[in-house]
């Protein structure tokens, strides 16, 4: 019988002070301290199998800039009993005052206190902290339910034992068949998390729904967990900037359920026809002859409505996070060299003939798209704008389809099947000796 | 892993421990339903558990063989009923409660069959969602255990009512071959013919 749980809490070294016992990890046991200024901090003592492969995960984790959705390492060291030991945020108290309970993900799932909204947030915030590991080349091993705690009632990352450990960490149901690498296991493992959250059944259960589905709802979140999860690799996210994408997608269409187009184009073109139609039957029916000027070139905004009632906070700053977290896109196209659009431009100026139509199209009309997209967000992003407006141009305009069908697309252009075209543009380039156009503020990278 | 036969107890007869741990998750529920259902408080099913699970596997050794012990099934259904007598022997139920020793041995028998044909049968659930794509599993769990119309499925799953019609034989025909397999390694379970 093993009975290492049974054994005394540790000695602690000087400035801390022991709670309680609140966890056997298979690394190490978790315990509750208070520092001298009061704060009280969770301290894990690490079994000396595992002492090492912890070691080397939190030295890696320090070296981390500091994430909202990563929890925060304080103090490491080595006990008086020598084991190697780290303190830590500790978790929200989800059980009483006299009883604590760690507050995790596991634990919200199980007592049934999330709604799908709550859900679609937490992952997400989950993702970023999850984009953060990811840019900094390191992925977390052991995404779950369990794994996922609320500090101040955010959801954060925890438990980094396998941080970008190699082989065959993780946990059964949430590890792909096929994994393609640690970062294709972390998106993996978290749309698995999704899915447990939101249909509260285990992931060995995946990929039965819940019991209550409401199909509004069950279409959006099916459609995440379904793509996260697929069998095949390349049906996967291909990426956690690719998941996140979707996550936001869907974030905005859990928040405005009407159905909407998918490419600028749709809305712009028929919107001219539109407002030209409008002006015509004016300009007739009126018999004079006014100078009209559009206001704007696309139906992206719509005529304020000036009945419109008090606006939601919640939506406001839901929508002020999501459009916060675009402004650092660049509309670069993932894997291209940033020189390479300066030098397509110089060949479609001098020979556009030589170039393959499908992918200059493709090319020409992204970067089209993306322009558009920044004068939206420099509209948006302006210190002048009320929030009023801010919300209504945020909301009439899709901005988030927007972004995320940009995102999406720039996926798609440099790939395997554009090799070719991309490559004849760099000979051409060379070749004929081109110069590229001189940089300007719409081809600022 | 739903059956008996399969490559499970052969891990367990060369001592592989990750078959230990898989004979408890799958076995684990069935010895807690017939616990519960022969009148074992739920407080003390996991007693049962473990009681069981040590009858079954002495000093990590897995003590079943089929030469000796004849059908898996009733090796396992005897060693929960002694664990269950043993049980009540220490903490003997009310004389009211109590039962002459044949009857309650075909009681336990009802019981314990009436559960391993359940437990299977979620077994082979799961076998199916293991040998078919996820979609597919997921028209089977609507249509078949949510009692949803093919319309509704079909506008759930954002697929065409044919497509959900196609799935459902899918679904069918893979359970059908999973339960013939069943039935041939234990006849006398009188599983049901889809």
């Amino acid at each position: 019988m093993n009975i290492d749980h049974l054994a005394p809490p540790p000695e602690l070294p000087a400035g801390l002070s022991m709670i309680c016992r609140i966890g056997l990890g298979g690394a190490g046991d978790i315990f509750m301290v208070q520092d001298i200024t009061g704060k009280f901090l969770a301290l894990k003592s690490i079994n000396s199998r595992w002492q090492q492969k912890e070691f080397d995960a939190v030295s890696i984790l320090r070296d981390l800039p500091a994430h909202p959705a990563v929890t925060q390492i304080y103090q490491t060291g080595n006990l008086p009993d020598g084991n190697f030991f780290y303190t830590m945020e500790l978790a929200d108290n989800a059980g009483s005052e006299n009883s604590y309970r760690p507050d995790t993900l596991a634990y919200r799932i199980e007592s049934d206190r999330m709604t799908t909204g709550e859900i679609l947030s937490i992952m997400l915030n989950i993702a970023y902290g999850i984009r953060h590991l990811h840019d900094h080349n390191v992925f977390h091993g052991d995404i779950k339910p369990e794994n996922i705690i609320f500090i101040n009632g955010q959801a954060k990352l925890s438990d980094f034992g396998t941080l970008s450990a190699d082989g065959n960490s993780g946990t059964a149901g949430f590890i792909p068949a096929d994994p393609q690498s640690g970062y294709d296991r972390d998106c993996y493992a978290l749309a698995k998390t999704l899915y447990c959250a939101y249909s509260r059944n285990d992931a060995a259960k995946y990929p039965s729904p819940p019991e209550t589905i409401n199909p509004g709802e069950f279409k959006i979140i099916r459609k995440l967990y379904i793509t996260g999860c697929a069998d095949h690799p390349k049906k996967r996210f291909s990426s956690i900037t690719n998941l996140i994408n979707s996550l936001e997608l869907a974030t905005s269409r859990f928040e405005n359920p009407e159905k909407v187009p998918y490419r600028i184009w749709q809305i712009s073109i028929p919107a001219i026809i539109t407002l030209l139609i409008a002006g015509l039957t004016v300009f007739f029916f009126t018999g004079t002859p006014k100078k009209r000027t559009l206001s704007e070139k696309s139906l992206m905004t719509t005529p304020p409505d000036s009945a419109s009632p008090d606006i939601d906070q919640r939506e406001l700053n839901l929508a002020r996070t999501l459009f916060n977290n675009t402004l650092d896109y660049n509309g670069e196209i993932p894997g291209l060299h940033p020189r390479f659009r300066q030098i397509f431009e110089a060949v479609y100026q001098t020979m556009p003939e030589k170039l393959d139509n499908d992918f200059s199209r493709q090319f020409r009309s992204f970067y089209q798209d993306y322009e558009c997209f920044t004068q939206l967000r420099d509209r948006l992003n302006s210190p002048e704008i009320s929030d009023r407006e801010f919300l209504r141009l945020y909301n009439s305009s899709k901005y988030m389809e927007l972004y995320c069908n940009l995102r999406n697309r720039s996926y798609e252009i440099h790939t395997e099947q554009n090799s070719k075209p991309m490559n004849q543009i760099i000979r051409l380039y060379f070749a004929n000796r081109l110069n590229t156009p001189p940089q300007d503020e719409s081809h600022a990278e | 892993m739903y059956t008996t036969r399969s490559t499970l107890l052969h891990k367990l007869q060369n001592n592989d421990s990750v078959g230990y741990q898989e004979f408890y998750t799958v076995y684990r529920n069935l010895i807690y339903s017939t616990a519960l259902k022969s009148g074992v408080p739920a407080a003390d099913t996991d007693d049962i558990i473990q009681a069981v699970m040590l009858g079954i596997f002495n000093n990590g050794s897995f003590l079943y063989s089929k030469t000796k012990h004849g059908l898996f099934r009733t090796y396992l259904g005897g060693v929960i009923h002694h664990k269950i007598c043993d049980y009540f022997r220490n903490c003997p139920p009310a004389p009211e409660k109590a039962a002459p020793e044949e009857k309650a041995r075909a009681d336990f028998e009802e019981i314990f069959n009436a559960e391993y044909r359940s437990n299977l049968l979620e077994l082979a659930i799961d076998e199916l969602r293991r040998k078919v794509q996820p979609e597919v599993f997921e028209t089977f769990e609507l249509c078949f255990r949510r009692n949803l119309s093919d319309k509704e499925v079909a506008m759930l799953l954002n697929a065409k009512p044919n497509t959900v019609t196609i799935r459902k034989k899918r679904c069918l025909e893979t359970l059908r071959t999973i339960i013939t397999q069943l039935k041939t390694a234990d006849p006398e379970l009188d599983l049901p013919i889809l």
